[in-house]
């Protein structure tokens, strides 16, 4: 009767995290409309389907669920649930870029300065990664 | 949002001590409450009145705006488990077995459901023709956790529902509640002292300390609120100033101070930028820290 929802598996919640969990929710659902495991158009999990796979109060999922309702990321279909929206990727990418310098660039900047490790080298490191690993899509 | 439970100016006054002191909280219709406090707190005795078990001294509480004691209407409603480990509750239930109990809590709640506490005597592996005296502790926990569940009442109280379960029964019966009180959404009260573990089910948490009401806030709020920040002592002085901090611990020129107040985004950006490490505190850690009985000075 508990079994697993096909592609959420890959979603976890963390405790460290100072985001509370409806936020990680709503995140881990851009994550997969942005890595493409949820399409535009397609369904998205239910809240209990949500509150059961991490034994979390369906409140607390319906929160993270209706988040990115407001946002026009998902909307809802009367009867049969909840739906990624149209233009959800280019929606999800507007917003992150604006939180892209606060949750990562700030903490790779201190951690660099710690190890003495200039603003140059990080240039060329962020440039070799690009030849290693083509970041293009 | 409607109103499940209204508690107003409520005070226990035993012999010696005031077990609840003056306690007024209103708890919604359909939510999950989680309530914490230290041993000794007032849980128990506050979960005992709004069960109707015992009187408060002074103050009132009523369910669905009916008054509980004496009321059958109200009492029809409310479903107590803790009841199966109470010392004179095991001295006079030795000799029943699984079924007998479970077939006489089914006479005593309207929304029983049948189907639901066999299930869940399978999922827990319970023999319902075992004695009660023959079980462990932790089964007869389970015994008294299938009563709460398969109650369906619409307001349930669930004392430490889970003495001596193991963590992989701990984790059964979370599960177990998620999904049925996503199906047949009520009004719980859940008090346990494993706060980490249960606190992704609860949509609010009230925090009692010495008989009083800290708190009863959002599971969000709260989450929005605790952070633990790390860095140089000086630099937290000039940074953080102004925020409520509940806890301090100093190494050399570095600190670590435990937040309890509402830091904007903005901030957030300002601490990191000067350096700062900013992590989540959690629930647990609050707890200990807002109800530390030695309050080192701050």
């Amino acid at each position: 009767m508990r079994k697993l929802v096909d592609g959420v598996n890959a979603m976890f919640l963390s405790n460290d995290s100072t985001k509370p969990i409806y936020i990680q929710i709503a995140e881990q659902i851009e994550d997969e409309i942005l890595t493409k495991v949820l399409t535009e158009g397609s369904q998205v999990y239910s809240t209990n389907q949500i509150s059961s796979l991490y034994h979390i109060n369906p409140a607390t999922a319906g929160k993270g669920i209706n988040l990115l309702v407001d946002e026009g990321i998902l909307y809802k279909k009367r009867g049969l649930g909840m739906f990624v929206a149209d233009g959800a990727v280019k929606l999800i990418q507007k917003k992150r870029k604006q939180s892209f310098y606060n949750d990562y660039l700030i903490t790779t900047l201190t951690e660099a300065a710690k190890l003495g490790i200039t603003k140059d080298d990080l240039v060329n490191m962020i440039k070799s990664y690009d030849e290693n690993y083509d970041m293009e899509e | 949002m409607s109103i499940a439970i209204d508690i107003n100016n409520l005070t226990k006054q035993y012999v010696e001590t005031a077990a609840i002191k003056n306690m007024t909280i209103s708890l919604e219709k359909d939510k999950i409450y989680g309530l914490i406090g230290r041993n000794g707190a007032g849980k128990t005795t506050l979960l005992h009145m709004l069960a109707g078990h015992i009187l408060p001294t002074e103050g009132n509480i009523t369910i669905f705006n009916q008054p509980i004691y004496e009321n059958k209407m109200a009492l029809d409603q409310i479903c107590f488990t803790a009841i199966f480990n109470s010392p004179s509750f095991a001295r006079y239930a030795v000799s029943f077995r699984v079924k007998d109990i479970i077939n006489t809590a089914a006479n005593f709640y309207p929304n029983w459901d049948q189907d639901f506490a066999n299930q869940l005597i399978n999922e827990f592996g319970l023999s319902p023709k075992k004695k009660l005296k023959d079980l462990s502790t932790g089964m007869v926990s389970m015994v008294s956790v299938v009563v709460g569940l398969a109650s369906r009442a619409s307001v349930t109280l669930l004392d430490e529902p889970y003495t001596g379960l193991d963590a992989s029964a701990r984790h059964l019966f979370y599960d177990i509640l998620a999904e049925d009180y996503g199906k047949h959404p009520r009004t719980i009260i859940f008090s346990t002292h494993l706060i980490d573990e249960a606190s992704r089910l609860f949509e609010n948490v009230i925090l009692i300390d010495q008989g009083s009401l800290v708190f009863n806030l959002p599971i969000e709020h709260i989450e929005e609120m605790s952070y633990l920040i790390h860095g140089s002592t000086d630099i937290l002085e000039t940074t953080v100033r102004n925020k409520r901090i509940v806890h301090k611990e100093s190494l050399g020129n570095n600190s670590s101070i435990a937040v309890f107040d509402s830091i904007t985004s903005e901030e957030l950006t300002s601490y990191k930028h000067a350096g700062l490490n900013i992590q989540n505190l959690s629930l647990q850690k609050l707890f200990v820290y807002l109800t530390a009985l030695n309050r080192r000075a701050i």
